[in-house]
């Protein structure tokens, strides 16, 4: 028991396990340039389910995910007992030491624990994320899971000034829309990068060229996407229930947070040392 | 041909970059340091005047251009020599500063950034706060070459890489509020995400390697060259 709590909480270990998974996203990379519409295909889609229809099928191009996981929930492991085995040899010291060199010498193992924190959040979004497009025009009725009745009463957009380079190119965009309930209308209004929130889903916009090559596909970029007096856009709704939005965001900032004052509180105390 | 006329700041400034390299290798510390702050002060001129585009104001024109990246190489190597002075000959820091301000010198203007999805502070912060943790590894990774090959008897101090570790950890949350408000997702399966996953995963081992006894001081820089060599692959290549 003991040589498999060694292996477990080994600096070794974490050290392989990281090169792999460096590794497995860079063999990821290649693949997605070599194939950008495959991958981009599994982004807001629960992964097991892509996995199950798609991955399976395409092993030659999608082994490296699998690999990916199984190494994640291995770094996951190690971390948690590198980060119980240092918080036991730590907490006898608290009485002997300084609070302020109590808590930098925690910082770490909060850092880790958090870490994980972060990584799970990220496998709540890809394992529940649910995701919806829809096209919208002035004067659609949409319904959105959940019963969710939206009206499209106007889609504004905003170019660049004319008389600049990007004066054909959108600069922004607004849909107003009216969210209906047995107890009356809500206005509400999305714009770009100003996303709304109804019963916890959030309403994001979006917007392509009305050709493109294949309906399914989003474009890269909406820098490409002109409006002109002939060319009108086509604008997109998106719906979004994320359970682990909240935990990627919050502890990702209390994260960099404690990064922080962990490596301003160690190079100081080491200056201090060496004075 | 106004942008023709931006980019002669850009080349003013790359020609008093290498005359501050002449003068460092020369030790003439002074006029080094003096060469180097007007070759900044030219280099933050072109940043500014490329963020005016054709008649509107950008300030994530002059964050995402190529030139941001030696800037902040610049600026770093400029705060080590008055923090930390006697610790490396950080002048031949301004190598970096030359090979990056030409390539972006050589780079097209691009107008792919300026999508209605990108027009936000968070956008800003991430380019920012990239560039600074790549400055960062670029400074170790060529230090570390120094270090190999005997021109300082010094390893590259920690504390610079881990910076560039909180700086690139500043670009993954900013990164991920960005993603999130302008694509509804904090992480995409796109190379991009993945390139970015992969240096910072490469770079949180490096900070591990110390406490790891087989990893000695030239097998710790051996792989931070390797590191600067992945970051140029991916952004560069």
């Amino acid at each position: 028991m003991k040589h498999i709590w060694n292996f477990l909480k080994s600096l070794q270990l974490t050290f392989w396990l990281l090169l792999l998974i460096t590794a497995m996203f860079i063999t990821g990379s290649l693949y997605s340039r070599g194939d950008y519409g495959f991958f981009e295909a599994m982004n807001n889609t629960p992964i097991l389910s892509w996995l199950t229809k798609t991955g399976i099928h395409n092993l030659h191009k999608t082994w490296w995910i699998m690999l990916l996981f199984l190494l994640m929930a291995l770094l996951s492991v190690n971390t948690i007992a590198c980060a119980a085995d240092r918080l036991y040899s730590i907490w006898p010291k608290r009485k002997k030491i300084s609070r302020r060199y109590f808590l930098t010498l925690l910082s770490p193992s909060i850092i880790h624990i958090l870490f994980i924190t972060v990584l799970c959040g990220h496998f709540l979004t890809f394992t529940v994320i649910t995701h919806h497009r829809y096209p919208v025009e002035i004067g659609t009725q949409l319904t959105l899971p959940g019963n969710i009745n939206l009206r499209i009463n106007d889609i504004e957009m905003i170019n660049y000034p004319s008389g600049s380079y990007l004066k054909d190119r959108l600069m922004n965009g607004k849909i107003s829309l009216s969210q209906i309930m047995p107890s009356g209308e809500k206005h509400l209004f999305v714009k770009f990068l100003e996303p709304v929130t109804i019963n916890g889903a959030y309403l994001h916009i979006d917007v392509a060229k009305r050709m493109t090559p294949k309906s399914s596909t989003t474009v890269c970029s909406r820098a490409e996407v002109k409006r002109t007096d002939q060319l009108m856009p086509q604008f997109y709704i998106l719906y979004t229930e994320d359970p682990g939005l909240m935990f990627i965001v919050v502890f990702l900032f209390i994260m960099v947070g404690f990064l922080f004052w962990y490596y301003g509180n160690i190079f100081l105390l080491k200056k201090r040392g060496s004075e | 041909m106004t942008d023709l006329f931006h980019s002669y700041f850009l080349l003013i400034s790359i020609l008093l970059y290498f005359c501050s390299f002449i003068v460092f290798l020369l030790s003439r510390r002074r006029e080094y340091l003096i060469l180097l702050i007007c070759a900044l002060i030219t280099h933050l001129l072109y940043l500014i005047s490329s963020g005016f585009f054709g008649g509107v104001f950008l300030l994530l024109k002059i964050v995402e251009n190529p030139a941001f990246l030696p800037f902040t190489l610049s600026a770093i190597l400029l705060f080590l020599e008055f923090k930390k002075t006697d610790e490396q000959p950080w002048g031949y820091g301004i190598i970096l500063s030359i090979i990056f301000s030409s390539i972006a010198f050589l780079t097209p203007q691009t107008m792919s950034y300026f999508g209605p999805n990108k027009l936000s502070w968070w956008a800003i912060f991430y380019f920012i706060s990239d560039f600074s943790g790549q400055a960062c590894f670029f400074i170790g990774a060529l230090f570390s070459i120094l270090f190999l090959t005997g021109k300082t008897d010094k390893e590259i101090n920690y504390s610079i890489i881990a910076y560039g570790f909180v700086f690139h950890t500043i670009a993954q949350v900013t990164g991920a509020v960005w993603c999130f408000l302008g694509w509804a997702a904090t992480f995409q399966w796109v190379y991009v995400h993945l390139q970015s996953a992969a240096i910072w995963i490469y770079f949180a081992n490096y900070l591990h390697l110390r406490f790891i006894p087989s990893w000695n001081e030239k097998r710790r820089a051996i792989y931070l060259i390797a590191g600067a060599l992945i970051i140029t692959l991916f952004k560069y290549l």
